[in-house]
């Protein structure tokens, strides 16, 4: 039994050893590269923010009271706040998703950049393009379409090819996907088959849209609608 | 000591003949820079990995080889991961994802325990590179065929020196693509079909060999090939 216990000890210790020596190469490395990182980050942030606002100059980050609202800057234009910048947590494929969004005081997007994320190359990654969020955009003020926070919401937006701007109706189609005018609208798709099928990563889509439309509703619960 | 690189590209190719390591090639090969980005990280961390668990081997007990590569391995890639974050960030970008999927490819787990435990330091290395190409060459393979009739483009890196935006249209291809091949089932379909282009490129070679070693032996291959018209 002793015997047996001093094996299972000798066996233990090197496996702890081994352990150990990997977690001290790690902490090494980590913090040779945690402020590298950090900057990284920071210069990435501004570039996306010169992007995100053409006018005004935003103020400092101010913590968000939300799950998806992470933090909040006012954007100011001669000393009177014009517009907000939220960085937003969304849900997507691989883990949370980074949004940096640009709002009007009365909630509408007016632009919005996808930061860190681990979604699918090919697939959900493509949401970092830029056109990726036009459809989004000029959304969720007052007297302006809500900002769909899913596929169903998106769905009821959409026009109809030729007759465009008439409600449509999707009775008949078990999944949303096969509505052939829907597919037209989200994916791109032509009568060929062409287009980006960007949108096509459902769940990368609900974790931005509903982070956008979080976002907008916070705007006015919290920001600018308040005032 | 030539045989254990050569080995990894053909003869025992992880992807089309052990069959290793397929989920997470099967869903980054939708683009041609995906698969040179997922190559790239495989070599790497098949060499550190190999490396380490070669020196190690008289170090590490029999009964906890398993969790000691899985830890060497974990370290390894994470290092690659935080050093390319911090480094260079536009490559960690485009290969952030791939270099994470590494720590469940089953060939850098299958290399250490079938390979690097039982081998010399110089075999090892050897075989890390000869496996890493392999796999390298057959992702590429793959991407090609997906992105070329999934989408009608070719996905590279670009090169903003000569004005090359690293994607390649493919006219008629561009406008008229089989979506399937982008989607999980055209993966499928695509390695199931060279892995069966593989598998009768093996039997023929293996055939062919026996036929040449012994010819008064294989009287019936040889006819039986003939009615098959190989």
């Amino acid at each position: 039994m002793k015997k047996l216990l001093l094996k299972m000890l000798f066996i233990g210790s090197r496996l702890f050893l081994i352990c150990i020596v990997s977690a001290v190469v790690l902490g090494l490395f980590n913090g040779l590269t945690a402020r590298q990182i950090l900057l990284n980050k920071e210069k990435q942030e501004k570039l996306a923010l010169s992007e995100l606002i053409r006018t005004g100059t935003p103020g400092n980050k101010m913590a968000g009271e939300d799950t998806t609202v992470l933090s909040y800057r006012e954007v100011s234009e001669d000393g009177t706040v014009v517009s907000y910048i939220l960085e937003l947590q969304g849900s997507g494929y691989g883990g949370p998703l980074k949004i940096l969004a640009h709002y009007k005081p009365d909630g509408e997007l007016l632009s919005a950049k996808l930061m860190d994320n681990k979604e699918t190359p090919g697939l959900g990654k493509k949401a970092e393009n830029t056109t990726y969020m036009n459809k989004f955009i000029g959304k969720g003020g007052p007297g302006k379409p809500v900002i769909p926070a899913t596929l169903e919401e998106l769905a009821a937006q959409m026009p109809v090819s030729g007759d465009r701007g008439t409600p449509v109706s999707t009775k008949g189609y078990d999944f949303i996907g096969d509505f052939p005018p829907f597919r037209e609208w989200l994916f791109g798709e032509t009568k060929t088959g062409a287009g980006d099928s960007v949108t096509g990563a459902t769940i990368t889509f609900k974790g931005v849209s509903g982070a956008l439309a979080a976002g907008s509703a916070y705007v006015q619960s919290h920001l600018g609608g308040r005032e | 000591m030539i045989k254990e690189f050569t080995k990894g590209i053909f003869k025992e190719n992880p992807l089309f003949i052990i069959v290793l390591g397929l989920c997470p090639s099967l869903a980054v090969s939708t683009e041609v820079i995906n698969a040179l980005g997922m190559g790239a990280g495989v070599i790497f961390v098949l060499l550190g990995s190999n490396i380490c668990v070669s020196l190690l081997k008289n170090f590490i007990p029999e009964k906890v080889r398993i969790p000691s590569y899985v830890v060497i391995i974990a370290s390894f890639v994470t290092i690659v991961e935080m050093v390319m974050e911090a480094y260079a960030p536009d490559l960690y970008k485009n290969l952030g994802i791939f270099v994470s999927l590494i720590v469940v490819n089953c060939i850098i787990l299958g290399r250490a325990e079938a390979y690097a435990s039982k081998n010399k330091l110089v075999h090892s290395i050897l075989d890390a590179l000869g496996m890493g190409i392999g796999f390298t060459l057959g992702l590429l393979l793959i991407a090609v065929i997906r992105e070329i009739f999934g989408a009608g483009t070719i996905t590279l890196f670009p090169v903003k020196a000569i004005g090359f935006n690293g994607k390649i249209t493919l006219g008629w291809l561009n406008n008229y693509p089989a979506k399937v091949f982008a989607f999980a089932s055209g993966a499928l379909l695509v390695m199931g079909y060279l892995k069966a282009f593989f598998t009768w490129l093996e039997y023929r070679f293996k055939t062919l060999k026996q036929i040449e070693e012994k010819p008064g032996k294989n009287k019936e291959k040889i006819k039986e090939r003939e009615e098959q018209g190989i």
